[in-house]
């Protein structure tokens, strides 16, 4: 059993000092880990906190949750016993309260209604353990609508069901944004969704904030820049900086993405290995894509990818 | 790079101001504001990193049919933004704080007729904004149904408005994904009442009577640009 052979976790902040996206990872030990992102919700966490340095509640909470997820993981929490979702809830619910009633004063406007939240923040989280023979457990762990994936040669599909209170496609979603059901915050009334599937490795698994994916015009080009940065690339660090300046100009927000890849000794097998992949996605969905394409052309385009993706 | 293809964004404001006397302060934010409006919320959402195509911006100004007559309601048109900012600013200027008579208003009817804007259907991301200030609770719907100027076409109670405003499974007058009511009001009945059963609703409770005093302008423009 080996751990993963590349882990990449291009981010950035729309504005310096100010970016409400976290993510971590930690792989210890090499067996088993996670990769995780969180995306503080700027609208339901605008609030902003002077004991907190100023920082908005988005910033605060998406920072808190990364940490907290961390030490959750030192200290053994991801055992794929189907108890680790309750206990990570206690410990975020915990921490999250402890945090509000230190930086929270009497003196602030109060704030009510349903888009005001203490403390927001989504998460998708991945604890993977490698089962051998090419083989990976992998818990999906999420709230709100940052997401979870792997991405195998047959492509790219999305494992986590996105907490919005319309139910939408992720092709729909990309226009109408539909508004969020459910956030990690500090009153406690918060779900963690969970998924565990095992999955046949070479594969990457993925965790992005909708930051990573949620401003391009279908999920596909999602898959695209992930493969076409990597084909561009020469190196794990080349890669994750390639896949950032793809990322960063096209989204309207800050974004935390995390890839670890399974299953591949090295960088340039790993390119290799996905390098067939890549070919069928631009040739299929990405060449043909101009400034004339009809928004029912790109629904045609999706209504062809679409299986693929939600094949598990 | 990936595919070509870029989405719109078009954005549309409805200021409901509650123009009775005691609202002086906050409708001089306003006026004084007016023309920096657009680029102000244009430099913010820029940091974010978000462009606004279409930006629409209206304002209905509101006191109390009874006590006021013909000077209950103001409603304009919506102001195409950057393009017609000097015939918002006139329009903002235009407006002054008295009247109001006891102390509710008709913020509801000034919110009916809010929700049922002609709403820009157009794009494929869109944001539908209402921005209410007042520093008073609201009389029941129709507490001035017996005055001549009333409107006939209002809603008859909060049920009826609730209808209006929609939810998820019934859209009302709104687009259920774009909407948004951000309230800058007390915590007293009609305010208290949307807060706690309407969906999309952000409550800025500020202290009743004091006009605001407490919520400055940088704040508003935070709010309705983390509100896009």
């Amino acid at each position: 059993m080996t751990g993963p052979s590349i882990v990449i976790c291009p981010e950035k902040e729309k504005l310096a000092g100010l970016g409400e996206d976290s993510f971590s990872y930690s792989f210890v030990g090499q067996e088993a880990g996670y990769i995780s992102v969180f995306d503080g919700c700027g609208g339901m966490g605008a609030r902003k906190y002077p004991k907190a340095g100023n920082k908005t509640g988005a910033r605060v909470a998406s920072k808190l949750a990364a940490y907290v997820t961390d030490k959750f993981c030192e200290n053994g929490g991801f055992r794929f016993d189907g108890t680790d979702c309750g206990r990570l809830k206690q410990s975020l619910t915990e921490n999250f309260a402890r945090m509000r009633s230190k930086i929270e004063t009497e003196n602030s406007i109060k704030l009510g209604g349903d888009l005001f939240k203490a403390m927001p923040t989504t998460a998708s989280i991945a604890a993977i353990k490698d089962l051998g023979n090419n083989k990976l457990q992998c818990q999906y762990i999420w709230a709100g609508d940052s997401r979870g994936y792997f991405l195998d040669k047959n492509g790219l599909c999305q494992v986590t069901k996105d907490d919005i209170q319309t139910d939408e496609d992720a092709f729909s979603n990309l226009r109408s944004d539909g508004r969020m059901s459910n956030v990690i915050h500090a009153e406690g009334d918060f779900r963690l969704n969970s998924r565990t599937l095992e999955i046949s490795s070479p594969a990457m698994i993925i965790t992005s904030t909708d930051g990573g994916f949620g401003y391009f015009g279908t999920p596909m080009d999602f898959e695209y820049v992930i493969l076409s940065s990597l084909m561009d690339s020469d190196s794990d660090s080349q890669w994750e900086e390639k896949l950032s300046d793809l990322i960063a100009p096209a989204t309207g927000d800050d974004f935390a993405v995390g890839i670890a890849v399974y299953g591949l000794g090295d960088f340039s097998r790993c390119r290799e290995y996905f390098s067939e992949r890549y070919n069928a996605v631009k040739k299929q969905y990405i060449d043909i894509v101009n400034d004339n394409t009809t928004e029912d052309e790109l629904l045609s385009l999706w209504q062809a990818y679409k299986p693929g993706y939600y094949r598990r | 790079m990936a595919s070509n293809y870029k989405m719109k964004y078009n954005v549309d404001i409805v200021f409901v101001i509650d123009a009775t006397g005691s609202m002086s302060d906050l409708i001089d934010i306003v006026k004084s504001n007016a023309i920096n409006f657009y680029s102000d919320i244009q430099s913010v959402m820029s940091k974010k990193g978000k462009t606004i195509q279409d930006f629409r911006i209206k304002v209905i100004a509101y006191r109390d049919y009874v006590a006021d007559g013909n000077e209950a309601m103001l409603r304009t048109d919506f102001f195409n933004l950057p393009e017609e900012t000097e015939a918002f600013r006139d329009t903002v200027s235009s407006i002054s704080a008295f009247g109001g008579g006891d102390e509710p208003e008709d913020g509801l009817e000034a919110l009916a007729f809010a929700i049922r804007s002609k709403w820009n259907t157009e794009g494929l991301k869109r944001r539908q904004l209402i921005v209410v200030w007042s520093d008073a609770s609201t009389h029941e719907l129709g507490f001035g149904k017996e005055m001549e100027n009333y409107p006939s076409r209002m809603a008859a109670d909060f049920n009826e408005l609730t209808k209006w405003w929609g939810d998820k499974d019934n859209n009302g007058y709104m687009d259920y994904n774009s909407k948004r009511l951000i309230l800058f009001t007390p915590d007293v009945p009609g305010w208290s009442d949307i807060r706690n059963s309407w969906d999309n609703v952000i409550h800025y409770m500020s202290e009743a009577g004091r006009g605001l005093e407490e919520v400055n302008y940088n704040q508003i423009i935070d709010a309705i640009a983390y509100s896009i």
